[in-house]
């Protein structure tokens, strides 16, 4: 933990944000990008890690979501309602991933794709319950024993509180075995079957774990926007999701962050530009792979390596 | 301790191994030679648990591990040392070398105490033990797979073609160090190889595979010395 420092340092900024703006606007659009990060955290289980492609990603950000919300509007408490939500993303990744993580990389891809658009059609069509393409309204908002956040910034804490867990978490997994195994599936499968790791286990783990990312942060979103609609969690969402991956750089948990937080906020800073910023956002994202092949997170490396202390 | 009878595997219609016998014996040092596609990787492999079998028994330990999954083979003692190492690029040193562990329990104290025993071994390994595994030589890169397998606490070594790519020097390092290891720990070794010559010298006893049949057997210094092998696999 040599980083430390710099890590309390983030750990500040991030807590004083608040302090520095009361802009409405700038706090939702952060705690729309710590969830995004939440969920590509997850992602990078799967791809950074364990190396599966997985297009399924938004599809359990909104099972998260409309599956908190509906359990909250028919009046379970917050608490149980965001337990089953979760509950309900494992079972889901634990059905899809059991008979398709023997696929390998382009077939698992495809699988995932038409995961996602099952879950799209059932929330567009089951009209009566999911509301169909309006969405739902009115879903009920977090409630911690009794203690009802309200404004933007008291949902900001508690997004930031996930977010360090969900890094923590993250971070010992990394360096568990069960990270190395997860690595190790992706760099060989043989060899690391022929040193005893048992791949297809590791790639359901990591695709699970990397579900309930996702299904935590769909039931943030759920109880502190209050609104859903299948837009948020579509297959371009996925992509989306993907890119921020890449961008932030694959199996980087620093990176992960990084990449959501880029990702989310840059569009919204572009938006001056009218119809250009999506021009000018994805030549970055170009460049910023065809210049940085490891992402933003490489950028601390190559000062490493410039700074004489190769890793 | 490795009983292999009338041993056939196929790649779809395609028989490789035709029925072959052998079998190695604790603390002993076998090779396996051979020339190109004469079957010596799909030996390991099948041993291994990565082919199976079409007929023939695999016996090790006095149990049938025909059909036993590869990780319940690490575990019970048999390591598997690939060809072209396949270390893992993105861990580093000591990652790659814990992730070897995966199928014994976790005792700390043991697998620091066989940590050390690798890096006695090949003490460039602990210069680099925070170096990420892509960014070895390959002669570190081959010892980083032996140690790999060693951290599985094997009773039985496999090593597939450890010379493969690397400079004579280092090959004599490399070999230098299985005897040692064989010695100290009485480890049994069956090493596959194209290098014959290497192979022979450091091995008690040999076989020659030739299109997925066993040709010749017997103490490696005998082999060393028969003018078909001399003509075949030591040029001349």
């Amino acid at each position: 933990m040599r980083i430390s420092p710099y890590l309390a340092l983030v750990a500040a900024g991030a807590l004083s944000i608040p302090l520095l703006t009361h802009d409405n606007y700038v706090i939702q659009l952060l705690n729309i990008a710590i969830l995004n990060a939440i969920v590509v955290l997850g992602l990078n289980y799967t791809t950074g890690w364990t190396g599966q492609i997985n297009f399924g990603q938004a599809a359990f950000y909104g099972l998260g979501a409309y599956s908190t919300a509906l359990a909250t509007k028919f009046g379970l408490p917050w608490i149980a309602a965001s337990f089953s939500a979760i509950l309900v993303v494992a079972l889901a990744s634990l059905v899809l991933g059991l008979p398709t993580l023997r696929l390998r990389t382009h077939y698992l891809a495809m699988t995932t794709i038409g995961f996602a658009e099952i879950v799209r059609l059932i929330i567009v069509h089951w009209e009566p319950v999911t509301g169909g393409t309006s969405g739902l309204r009115d879903i009920p908002g977090i409630d911690l024993l009794g203690w009802h956040p309200q404004g933007q910034i008291q949902h900001y804490y508690i997004m930031i509180a996930v977010l360090a867990l969900a890094v923590v978490v993250a971070a010992r997994i990394r360096h568990s075995t069960v990270g190395r195994a997860m690595i190790a599936t992706k760099d060989s499968e043989i060899a690391a079957e022929q040193s005893g790791v048992d791949t297809l286990r590791m790639k359901l783990l990591a695709f699970m774990i990397g579900a309930i990312y996702a299904g935590i942060a769909g039931c943030l979103y759920a109880s502190s926007i209050r609104f859903i609609s299948p837009d948020s969690f579509s297959g371009t969402q996925a992509v989306f999701l993907m890119t921020m991956l890449i961008v932030g750089g694959m199996g980087s948990i620093p990176g992960c962050v990084a990449g959501a937080l880029a990702l989310t906020i840059l569009p919204e800073a572009l938006r001056f530009l009218g119809q250009w910023y999506l021009v000018l956002y994805g030549l970055g994202v170009i460049g910023i792979i065809a210049l940085l092949p490891g992402g933003l997170a490489s950028v601390i490396s190559v000062r490493k390596l410039r700074w004489g202390h190769p890793q | 301790m490795l009983r292999v009878e009338n041993l056939k595997v196929a790649y779809g219609h395609i028989e490789v191994l035709k029925g072959i016998n052998f079998n190695v014996e604790a603390a002993e040092i076998v090779a396996l030679i051979g020339s190109n596609g004469a079957g010596k990787t799909t030996t390991l492999n099948t041993i291994s648990g990565l082919l199976r079998p079409t007929s023939g028994v695999i016996s090790w330990k006095g149990e049938n591990i025909n059909r036993t999954p590869v990780e319940a083979i690490v575990a019970s003692g048999l390591a598997h040392c690939p060809e072209g190492r396949r270390i893992f690029p993105g861990l580093t040193v000591r990652e790659n070398l814990l992730s070897g562990t995966a199928a014994r329990p976790n005792n700390r104290k043991a697998i620091e105490e066989d940590m050390t025993l690798v890096f006695d071994l090949f003490p460039r390994l602990k210069e680099r033990i925070k170096q990420l595994g892509w960014s070895l030589s390959g002669g570190e890169q081959q010892m980083l797979a032996i140690g790999r397998a060693l951290m599985s606490r094997p009773s039985l070594l496999m090593l597939d073609e450890p010379s493969l790519g690397l400079a004579p020097i280092v090959i004599d390092q490399l070999f230098d160090r299985i005897v040692e290891l064989n010695k100290r720990t009485q480890l049994a070794v069956f090493l596959v190889e194209q290098n014959s010559a290497m192979a022979l010298e450091i091995a008690n006893r040999a076989f020659v595979i030739e299109t997925g049949t066993i040709t010749l057997s017997g103490p490696a210094s005998e082999l060393a010395g028969n003018p078909r092998i001399q003509e075949a696999y030591l040029g001349g």
